[in-house]
């Protein structure tokens, strides 16, 4: 028996970035996988040792430049209850609003992405044209179309507006997720390609602090929105299959597509309802973190997202720590593409939304 | 013979700026706008460069999307390194022009990718839109219509000399065969 | 969790604020309390250094279960225990510790530089960390 080694990465069209995988393989058959990160490491954690907090808020967004709000809302969030601020009813929708945006912009590129992996290059295109609707949303409110830096210590930039476009995409959305669904889901390739392939059991998941989508495919009922204070008034349903293969991870990003549309739709109806803007803001200039630890977490689209804070009362932190949800994937790697095909290796580490700068920060 | 050489530059020229074939090298951010330059809404194919090549042999344009780091420094010169000539490269996003953000306080991003290969076109921003995307495009066209026969070698020559004179450093100090492939 | 159960079994322990500190037994604690009381997830390891050459690294832990989640803290020299034979995704973690505060995890099967070239000089989230590689030059 020889065995082969095989590198694959960090320049390599599949690997969304610039993931380095180290495969030893036998025959077509892979025995050992070590992913090589660390090509993109910013050393956003050392960054914020040198920054005051204002400073540091829009490179936040760079750490998961697909869903850049849900970092923002951290920090922001451990500010806010540090001084202990209520956000106003209104602040709030704004928020989940963005959020949910964000989240169904994300798991678009997403199916975008692993169906130009798998060959498909059609839904690329369809998914992409409905990013950008969201995108120009964004930028509208914020000037930017994905570092938007819009959410402050105690509230929003500027208050939101263009309510009408949020409501015509979120009338459209369903049809079009039918088309996705239609294009792709009952195809036997791609079904040949995902069912069965990388299954993910309850186990090893939590073994491998496996979170979010990923998660709720293989058979757990965990989502950290359920909780979050953010989302109290709103009602919604965590998606949970159980097959846990990468088909499943695909069927649940679609379904959690439609589940956002519905939370994003209670959102503008409480936009519609409030019309004033309250909100505390805090002066960021003489802004300092009373000492102590802080902890926040929130669900964002690849994962629990999770700061910590520790201050010693100066207007810089003294640890900022990040914990993100693909690193977290990328390490599973190791265990799910052991026995699995090299032909399936790119289809099985596509389906587990690994983003790059997520990983290495 | 000007008029012959002149005719022949313009139809060289003219093939080689409207079939630009780009590497897809998407390191972070600026990558993800590049997809969305390809997709429907801004369709680069409009511009000859919607063949996007996975390999640098079969690449003539390196758009070097997002931020480059010590550790992947090796990565992009030999990249660039196997590429065929002609070949151009545009730095797109304000790190790869000069740091970006990062410039002051990262330890570990390199400030501007010029310090390691040459660059044709700089296209700041963080990230640059699709639409300046495909302006930089438009913009390196226009440059590589004027190019001539005669003058290539030349041009050639002082590609030559920045490239060593740029990325000394790191062929001294790095032995590039034993961080590429294993 | 049961503290009071929890502090008849370690006596070595104190709870400050959240976090339950502990002095020794790092494996048999985590796990301990990953058997006894369900926290089946590691959510994250959270090293700082304390500027006095010692570490203090957090184990966070959740319990699906019972949606609880607890914090058991710990301060190491240069060196730490490994729990990569309870919980596989500390490897990760302990390598990404490893790289950025130079900490040696005894028993963790793949400790190397992760984000950092291989012979990157210094661990930078060290609080006395110097930028001298030689790489740096470059920017200048």
């Amino acid at each position: 028996m020889s065995k082969l080694k095989l590198n694959l990465g960090p320049q390599h069209p599949s690997t969304h970035g610039v993931l380095r995988l180290i495969l030893e393989l036998d025959g077509e058959k892979i025995i050992s996988c070590e992913p090589d990160v660390g090509y993109l490491h910013r050393g956003m954690e050392k960054m914020a040792e040198k920054l005051t907090y204002i400073q540091y808020l829009p490179l936040v967004d760079r750490i998961d430049y697909l869903a850049g709000f849900f970092y923002s809302e951290l920090l922001c969030r451990t500010v806010e209850k540090a001084f202990e601020i209520e956000l106003s009813p209104r602040v709030k929708a704004i928020r989940v609003l963005l959020l949910e945006l964000n989240r169904i912009a994300s798991h678009l590129l997403w199916i975008g992405a692993f169906l130009m992996d798998l060959g498909a290059v059609s839904p690329f295109f369809y998914a992409f044209r409905e990013r950008e609707i969201i995108l120009q949303y964004f930028e509208k409110i914020s000037g930017q179309r994905m570092m938007n830096n819009y959410f402050v210590f105690g509230g929003v930039r500027r208050d939101i507006g263009y309510l009408e476009d949020v409501e015509n995409f979120l009338k459209i959305l369903p049809d079009k997720v039918n088309d996705y669904e239609k294009l792709i889901t009952e195809n036997p390739i791609f079904l040949q390609r995902t069912k069965g392939k990388g299954v993910l059991d309850k186990k090893t998941a939590f073994n491998f602090a496996i979170t979010g989508v990923n998660l709720r495919a293989s058979g757990v009922s965990l989502d950290f929105r359920k909780g979050d204070y953010l989302y109290k008034d709103f009602e919604f349903t965590p998606v949970v299959l159980e097959e846990g293969d990468s088909w499943a991870r695909y069927k649940a990003r679609i379904m959690e597509i439609r589940e956002s549309a519905k939370i994003a739709a209670q959102a503008l109806e409480i936009l519609k309802r409030e019309n004033n803007l309250e909100q505390t803001l805090i002066n960021p200039l003489t802004l300092k973190l009373p000492e102590g630890e802080y902890f926040q977490e929130i669900e964002a689209p690849r994962g629990l997202a999770s700061i910590y804070v520790k201050s010693t009362g100066d207007s810089k932190p003294y640890r900022l720590k990040w914990r993100t949800g693909s690193y977290y994937s990328v390490n599973l790697l190791r265990k799910i593409l052991k026995g699995a095909y090299l032909n399936d290796a790119i289809a099985i580490s596509g389906s587990l939304d690994i983003i790059l700068p997520e990983v290495d920060k | 013979m000007n008029i012959i050489l002149t005719s022949i530059d313009y139809i060289l020229n003219q093939s080689r700026a409207n079939s630009l074939w780009p590497l897809t090298f998407a390191t972070s951010c600026c990558g993800i706008e590049m997809m969305q330059t390809v997709a429907s809404n801004n369709d680069i194919a409009r511009f000859g460069s919607e063949v996007f090549r996975g390999s640098p042999r079969q690449a003539d344009l390196l758009i070097c999307a997002g931020t480059i780091t010590h550790k992947m420094a090796p990565v992009l010169l030999r990249l660039y390194e196997q590429m065929a000539e002609p070949k151009y490269v545009i730095a797109m996003g304000a790190c790869t022009c000069g740091g970006g953000m990062f410039t002051e306080t990262s330890y570990s991003v390199i400030k501007g990718i010029d310090k390691i290969i040459p660059v044709d076109i700089y296209l700041p921003m963080c990230p640059p839109k699709p639409e300046s995307l495909i302006d930089a495009i438009r913009k390196l066209q226009k440059e590589i219509g004027k190019e001539s026969v005669l003058k290539r070698k030349e041009f050639l020559n002082k590609h030559t000399q920045r490239l060593t004179e740029s990325c000394g450093m790191l062929t001294d100090e790095i032995n590039v065969t034993k961080l590429g492939v294993l | 969790m049961n503290w009071s159960e929890f502090k008849n079994i370690f006596n070595d322990c104190e709870l400050q604020g959240e976090k339950i500190v502990i002095h020794s037994n790092l494996l048999k604690t985590i796990e301990f309390v990953k058997n006894n009381y369900r926290f089946e997830i590691l959510k994250e390891i959270i090293a700082v250094d304390n500027g006095d050459s010692t570490t203090e690294l957090t184990y966070k832990l959740f319990s699906p279960e019972d949606s609880e989640e607890v914090l058991i803290s710990i301060n190491v020299q240069n060196e730490a225990e490994s729990i990569s034979s309870i919980f596989e995704s500390a490897i990760a973690d302990e390598k990404e510790i490893f790289d950025l505060f130079g900490i040696r995890f005894n028993g963790n099967p793949e400790l190397k530089r992760l984000y950092m070239p291989e012979d990157w000089k210094g661990h930078p989230l060290k609080k006395d960390y110097i930028e001298n590689d030689e790489r740096l030059k470059w920017n200048e």
